[in-house]
């Protein structure tokens, strides 16, 4: 089986704050796999390059060096256009905040991908979209007139309606929700790793990195430790372990 | 306090930036035109009586243009930085505190552009003169009479009209819930401030007054009464723009189908929904276009109604017309470039959807085109029923509709617009998706 994700050797720099100043590296030799099906977790401190990693994976961030593939497909050497296609029907985001273009409706919002991929907009696959994240009775709403969970929510479902399901990249997807809220959030995004797809996500939280199959942890840039089935506490002490070491 | 306002400027450069722009242009512009009227006072006779009705006419006609154009610029200004105002709060500053900062930066931004325009506009007086002079016959040369006062009284109309512009908006920035300002950073767009009402029942007061019985005056009163008539009708549709322009934008963009392309949708959504930036545009470059088209307009209806070709000097166009059309073209311009700062998320947030960058590109020009074109329907409209009365009035059967003055404003107005929309959705484009993604 064809991983979702995979690199290779895969090495991020960020220049220097002056002209003389060095280069930061920022990613070092990350070679990990994302099965369909899969929903993996990636934690470590703040600015140990976990959301880098995300948005190299997506394609959103170029690398240096090494290989990303997506679905079988090289993205590093990957033309804009192919890349922008393949982000269209392959690729779903959930960030923080701001995920929804706000002047579109959250219906809208849902359908925006096969909009821009000019297919057929299947309106019953948008609302059945809509209601599995149990929000039907808000896609005629504006994301101003959301709360942060059901933002969220809105970008899941744009996940699931897309026609060819592929990966999900979550950037701290709790982060600005309550309790019930982000637990609601996990459970449709663990949900959305499927036959087809794979979930990876990024987060600072615990229990959400505790429901992946896999944790991976980080540390200034490199990827530290690997583990299957954690627990919460599990996890915390992963973390606390690569700081030490450190 | 003074940190608070001084820090707040340092970082909204862009949106504050534009404001200054615009006071400048303005300050400028009532400089000259203040000029004529207050040096009319050192003559007499004929030479008093033209250099005092040029000022006027120069005023009267720009005053259109100011006051859509500094209205829109002001409201927009302080609806973009909502969220910050919203922050501050959080933070612990006294709502009332933030009313107050944000009158004190406009009337410091207002005060500031309006001296900048006068000081670079001063060195143009003497030549200015001597232009206008081209335009009339028969008068003795004058010379530029403009002192202290003069200086300080146009620097205080201008940051008067600055002050007043942003005074609702202030206002409201100061009542808004903080979460409602986090939550939903654009504002909803609400009605007319009581303001705009007096302006548009006094606009509308001065349209009847100079229609009223037109048909049984004297050709000469027809003419003086006849030629006011177009940029009052354009004034009184100005005021009520919150209503009105609004409306005409979801009905005809309404007409075109949300399939005719992706780009054409997200920029159809995008004018409707941000509303205040739309009214902003739309507002100067409706009036540029009805000014230059209705003064076209009244020379043929009344040149028809003589049964001769009415000529019009190119001085005289320009005296008259050049001030509004500036002012105009420098709010429509300013205005957007002021809103550019939300296109690097509206870009980003597309592309992440899967959108190309040619998509991101053509929704600035479809944008841009939305507006010109919404500015052109209610341009053309007030010139169109403008002519169709004027006819009536002096008795000709086809209403002289200057079409090449609607085409040319119109086209240059559309140009401008996609110039200041395209730009900047360039610009956004060179930002990196990662780093304007991250950032909340």
């Amino acid at each position: 089986m064809t991983s979702i994700i995979a690199t290779t050797d895969l090495c991020k720099t960020f220049p220097g704050a002056g002209r003389r100043a060095p280069s930061v590296p920022v990613l070092s030799g990350i070679t990990l796999s994302v099965e369909p099906g899969e929903m993996v977790a990636v934690v470590g401190p703040s600015g140990s390059g976990k959301s880098t990693l995300l948005y190299c994976l997506a394609g959103l961030e170029p690398v240096n060096s090494g290989s990303v593939r997506v679905a079988g497909q090289e993205i590093t050497t990957m033309s804009r256009r192919r890349l922008s296609a393949l982000r269209r029907e392959r690729m779903g985001f959930v960030f923080q905040q701001y995920n929804l273009v706000p002047s579109l409706s959250a219906r809208e919002n849902v359908a925006l991908p096969l909009r821009l991929a000019r297919r057929r907009i299947d309106h019953g696959a948008v609302d059945a979209a809509l209601d599995a994240v149990g929000l039907a009775h808000r896609g005629g709403h504006l994301p101003g007139r959301l709360s942060g969970g059901q933002q969220q929510r809105i970008a899941i479902a744009r996940v699931l309606a897309a026609t060819r399901p592929g990966i999900v990249f979550a950037d701290e997807p709790t982060g600005a929700l309550d309790t019930s809220a982000g637990a609601a959030v996990l459970r449709l995004l663990r949900s959305a790793a499927s036959r087809e797809r794979g979930v990876v996500v990024v987060t600072h939280d615990l229990e959400a990195a505790a429901m992946a199959d896999r944790v991976l942890v980080l540390r200034d840039g490199v990827i530290q430790r690997e583990l299957v089935g954690a627990t919460p506490a599990d996890v915390l002490c992963a973390i606390q372990t690569a700081a030490v070491s450190a | 306090m003074i940190r608070l306002i001084l820090a707040d400027l340092a970082r909204s450069a862009r949106v504050w930036t534009g404001l200054f722009v615009l006071s400048a242009v303005t300050g400028a512009v009532g400089l000259l035109g203040v000029s004529l009227l207050v040096s009319s006072g050192h003559y007499s006779g004929d030479t008093r009586q033209l250099s005092a009705s040029s000022g006027q006419m120069v005023l009267t006609f720009t005053s259109i243009s100011v006051f859509v154009g500094l209205a829109g610029a002001a409201n927009l200004t302080v609806a973009i930085q909502r969220r910050s105002f919203a922050l501050w709060q959080i933070v612990g500053v006294r709502p009332s505190l933030v009313g107050l900062v944000v009158l004190a930066q406009l009337a410091i931004i207002g005060a500031a552009g309006a001296a900048t325009g006068c000081l670079a506009a001063a060195p143009g007086l003497d030549p200015f003169f001597t232009w206008v002079q081209g335009a009339w016959t028969g008068s003795e040369r004058i010379e530029p009479h403009v002192g202290t006062a003069t200086w300080l009284g146009t620097i205080a109309v201008v940051a008067g009209a600055v002050f007043l512009s942003g005074l609702r908006g202030a206002v409201r920035a100061s009542r808004v819930a903080p979460i409602d300002a986090l939550r939903e950073p654009e504002p909803p767009q609400r009605g007319m401030g009581s303001i705009r009402w007096v302006v548009a029942v006094g606009a509308l007061a001065g349209t009847v007054a100079l229609g009223w019985r037109l048909g049984d005056a004297s050709f000469e009163e027809q003419v003086n009464r006849g030629m006011f008539l177009i940029p009052a009708l354009t004034g009184f549709l100005a005021a009520l723009g919150p209503i009105l322009f609004p409306l005409v934008l979801r009905a005809w963009t309404a007409l075109v189908p949300a399939r005719l392309a992706s780009s054409w949708f997200l920029a159809r959504h995008d004018a409707r929904y941000r509303l205040s930036r739309s009214t902003a545009v739309i507002g100067p470059l409706m009036v540029g276009i009805a000014l230059a088209a209705g003064f076209y307009t009244g020379a043929a209806t009344f040149g028809a109604a003589a049964g001769a070709a009415w000529t019009t000097d190119p001085e005289v166009v320009v005296l008259l017309l050049g001030g509004p059309l500036v002012v105009s073209a420098a709010s429509a311009a300013v205005t957007v470039f002021m809103a550019s700062g939300a296109r690097d998320r509206a870009a980003a947030l597309v592309q992440a959807a899967g959108g190309q960058r040619r998509t991101v590109i053509l929704a600035a020009v479809w944008e841009a085109l939305i507006h010109a074109i919404t500015a052109t329907t209610l341009g053309t409209a007030v010139t169109v029923t403008g002519a169709i009365y004027l006819a009536r009035a002096v008795r000709i059967e086809t209403p002289q509709i200057a079409w090449p003055a609607i085409g040319v404003v119109a086209v240059g107005g559309a140009a401008l617009l996609l110039i200041a929309t395209v730009i900047p959705a360039l610009s956004a484009l060179r930002t990196p998706l990662s780093r304007v993604l991250a950032e909340s």
